[in-house]
């Protein structure tokens, strides 16, 4: 291809090199329309365009109009020529120019590009055009402004969404408030909202149902009218308060309704604040809690009840009666039940005047589900007791054993109940002078020594009643003297806390029992009492039980012994008889011969008689006769008392002699037979007195006193 | 009844049914004996149930021994129980009536 003569109606002229830099888009036709010269870019856009080509075959002038041939093209000199590629429809803008030798045209323009993305699809750089070219400022004009329409449109759209949010929002909120209101008048709770002075701004209908009263008796009235008992100002106070930030209001009052009717509301207050944060009114929720009152009520009336069987159990089944009569052993004790009721408790089994056991426990738990467990356990115990002595044929089981089986019978139940009881069994031999006993997770007992004054605490290892499948018991033993004490005590005792949570512990209860040394057991059990109740002001959280043992030195001739009143009845002879057969069953030494019981029970049946037939008043029913009966390491002393008439026996009572087949006269030969001294006298009170001694017949091959 | 009688061989037998012999019961038995008594110059007393006697049995006892005596008869006991027999020991009621230990006994003493 050759390449153009420059302009022939000017002085300028442009060399081929300097005609592609300047216009690489241009073509260069003949008269004959016969293409001479392609632009490198124009070359490049449309690689079929090649030199000897006829223009028409490859363009068609769209402007201007009627073009045909050579003459007619310069027929429009300084015209836009438009050529479009036919076959690509690309077009392109430019002018005609005239240009020669040889003569010809050339058309001096480039692709007329609207849009900056038309330069991709035609595979075009803006380096493809010239330097002058407007186009690449029109491209670049166009890349802003479309730019520019970019970032406008994506503020439009932005705007759009921002507007399309707003627009949701308002429906959501729209909608939220209706769901607010519906919410707020289908609320079970009953809810008002009130302005600062207290005046009501809103109220549901629950709020309106549960105050008994019309939508205009609430609504615009005085917070404090709806509560008309005098709380609603003490509840505005706390709302208030709320205001401040202070606290929070969770309130319950009482109400009274329109109809008369009387009810419970629960109130929770919020504080409305506006914009600012400034408070502006109240939110309050209140709910009808009247059925939940009611119930609160009964629950409580129910626990009152319960309490008072519990108290009831406590006072009749729990405690065991001291055994006041006892020749060797003084009783004090010191019992303090807590309000609430748990399960202390505790017993005595008086074997022989010498041999006592003593049974004090603690059920766990509190109420009465712990004061029947505590019952329950005292009963087992002493069936257990009575079960063992009968098994043994009279023979006293050991500690140990009567606990085994306390807890094989009654272990499985605590376990199944999730429970236990914690307990001491402890047996006082005052005729042997020994202590023993079984330690179940109880605080131990105190034993003041008579000998150094100390106090010495004695434990056991055992756990619990209920606890684990234990089988077996160990039992502790030691020496127990008269005029010695010994305090057995629950774990109420020693762990009563003072205001400042301190404990009374063991070590001040053995600072009590060895000051009051000297006191007898009620003293000494009033004194530890006084001391914790010194300790701690406090009401007691626990049940407290102290028994206060004293040992005292053993005398036949105090005639003290376990007691029953009969009817002043021969019918009561019998009962008589079996009163103190039972006691001998376990007080007679067994090597002992069977007359010397039958003979002893026979001279207090003649003295019963004697009593009967020659001791009381004339018409005067309703006389009772006291029988007590103890035992020492010597023998038995039976004791009879009586209102009547005083005996005066002869000095010297013998038998009268049967070959003379006397038929009455014997009563007093046979007391005096059967006995070793009947003593007539009066007691202190100015009842008539008669005591039985009989000592124990003493082995054959011993040689001094009865062990 | 407190006693129950037979006649063996001329023999009175008479069974106490009574627990016990004693200020409660004597004056009973005592009026049960005074026809039996009169019928009978021997007599054995069964003491069989018989677990307690007191002054007043015991009283009652010599009482029909008396009765039988100056009639010239006599009066034997038997199956006298332990409790029962203490007492006719502390008495000596065994030096002056024969306590044998079964009716069998009793009777065969007078054969």
């Amino acid at each position: 291809m050759g390449h153009s003569g420059g302009m022939t109606d000017a002085g300028f002229a442009l060399g081929p090199s300097q005609t592609e830099t300047l216009f690489p888009f241009h073509l260069i036709w003949d008269d004959d329309l016969r293409i001479t010269q392609v632009g490198p870019s124009l070359q490049r856009l449309f690689p079929d365009l090649l030199a000897g080509a006829h223009l028409l075959e490859h363009f068609r002038i769209d402007r201007p109009h009627g073009i045909s041939d050579a003459a007619s093209l310069r027929a429009h000199p300084h015209r836009v020529f438009i050529l479009e590629h036919t076959q690509s429809k690309v077009v392109l803008r430019g002018e005609v120019v005239p240009v020669g030798p040889p003569p010809g045209l050339a058309f001096l323009g480039s692709p007329w590009l609207r849009d900056p993305s038309d330069l991709a699809k035609l595979g075009l750089r803006l380096g493809d055009f010239a330097g002058h070219d407007a186009t690449v400022d029109m491209l670049q004009l166009l890349q802003t402004t479309a730019t520019a329409l970019k970032d406008t449109q994506r503020l439009a759209d932005r705007l759009d969404e921002r507007s399309r949010e707003l627009r949701q929002a308002n429906e959501a909120l729209r909608a939220s408030e209706t769901r607010y209101r519906t919410l707020l008048e289908q609320s079970p709770l009953g809810i008002l909202t009130m302005a600062l002075d207290g005046d009501v701004t809103f109220a549901n209908r629950r709020l309106v149902e549960a105050l008994g009263g019309r939508p205009e008796d609430v609504l615009g009235q005085a917070w404090r009218r709806l509560f008309p008992l005098g709380l609603a100002d003490a509840a505005l106070a706390e709302l208030l308060r709320v205001g401040t930030g202070q606290s929070s209001l969770n309130i319950e009052l009482p109400l009274r309704r329109p109809d008369g009717s009387t009810g419970w509301v629960s109130l929770t207050g919020a504080v409305l604040a506006d914009a600012q944060g400034n408070p502006e009114g109240f939110l309050v929720i209140a709910e009808d809690i009247t059925s939940r009152k009611d119930a609160e009520a009964a629950m409580a009336r129910a626990r009152d009840l319960e309490l008072q069987v519990a108290s009831r159990i406590q006072e009749t089944l729990l405690h065991g009666r001291a055994p006041k009569t006892l020749p060797g052993l003084t009783v004090g004790e010191f019992i303090q039940s807590h309000t609430g009721v748990n399960g202390d408790f505790h017993d005595y089994y008086v074997h022989t005047p010498g041999v006592i056991d003593v049974l004090l426990g603690d059920a766990m738990g509190k109420g009465l589900p712990a004061a029947l467990l505590g019952a329950a356990t005292k009963a087992r115990c002493a069936r257990v007791v009575g079960r063992l002595i009968f098994e043994g044929r009279g023979r006293l089981p050991e500690p140990r054993d009567i606990v085994a089986r306390l807890q094989r019978s009654l272990g499985p139940q605590l376990v199944a109940m999730e429970s236990f009881v914690t307990m001491v069994y402890l047996r006082l031999d005052l005729t042997e002078g020994t202590i023993t006993w079984v330690d179940c997770g109880h605080p131990g007992l105190l034993r003041l020594r008579r000998d150094s004054g100390e106090v010495e605490l004695l434990k056991g290892d055992n756990a619990p009643l209920g606890f684990g499948a234990s089988q077996s018991f160990s039992q502790e033993v030691t020496r127990f003297f008269p005029g010695e004490v010994l305090v057995v005590f629950s774990d109420g005792l020693t762990e009563q806390r003072n205001s400042v949570g301190e404990m009374f512990g063991t070590a001040r209860l053995a600072a009590v029992v060895q000051a009051a040394a000297d006191a007898p057991p009620d003293a000494m059990a009033m004194g530890i009492r006084d001391a914790l109740s010194r300790f701690g002001d406090v009401s007691f959280g626990d049940d407290v039980s102290c028994l206060v043992l004293s040992a005292n030195p053993l005398r036949l001739t105090e005639p003290h012994c376990i007691a029953e009143t009969f009817p002043a009845s021969p019918s009561s002879l019998v009962g008589i008889r079996r009163f103190v057969r039972r006691f001998l069953a376990t007080a007679v030494p067994g090597d002992a011969p069977a007359e010397w019981e039958e003979t002893l029970l026979l001279a207090v049946h003649e003295v019963a008689t004697n009593v009967l037939n020659h001791g009381l008043e004339p018409g005067t029913a309703g006389t009772t006769l006291n029988v007590a009966v103890g035992s020492t390491p010597e023998g038995v002393q039976v004791l009879i008392t009586y209102e009547g008439r005083p005996f005066t026996p002869p000095e010297t009572v013998t038998l009268p002699d049967l070959a003379e087949f006397p038929d009455h006269g014997f009563g007093l030969g046979l007391i005096a037979g059967a006995t070793d001294g009947a003593d007539y006298g009066t007691d202190a009170e100015g009842r008539r007195t008669i005591t039985l001694t009989k000592r124990f017949p003493r082995p054959a091959s011993s040689a001094g006193p009865h062990p | 009844m407190s006693v129950q009688a037979e006649t063996t061989g001329g023999i009175g037998v008479v069974t106490l049914g009574l627990s016990a012999l004693d200020v409660t019961t004597a004056k009973e038995f005592k009026r049960e004996m005074g026809p039996l008594l009169k019928a009978h110059r021997r007599m054995v007393l069964d003491f069989g149930q018989v677990t307690f006697v007191d002054s007043s049995g015991l009283g009652a006892i010599l009482s029909c021994l008396r009765e039988l005596n100056n009639s010239g008869g006599d009066l034997k006991l038997c199956n006298v129980l332990p409790p029962v027999r203490a007492l006719f020991e502390m008495v000596r009621l065994h030096r002056i009536v024969d306590i044998l230990a079964t009716r069998e006994d009793a009777l065969a003493s007078w054969r």
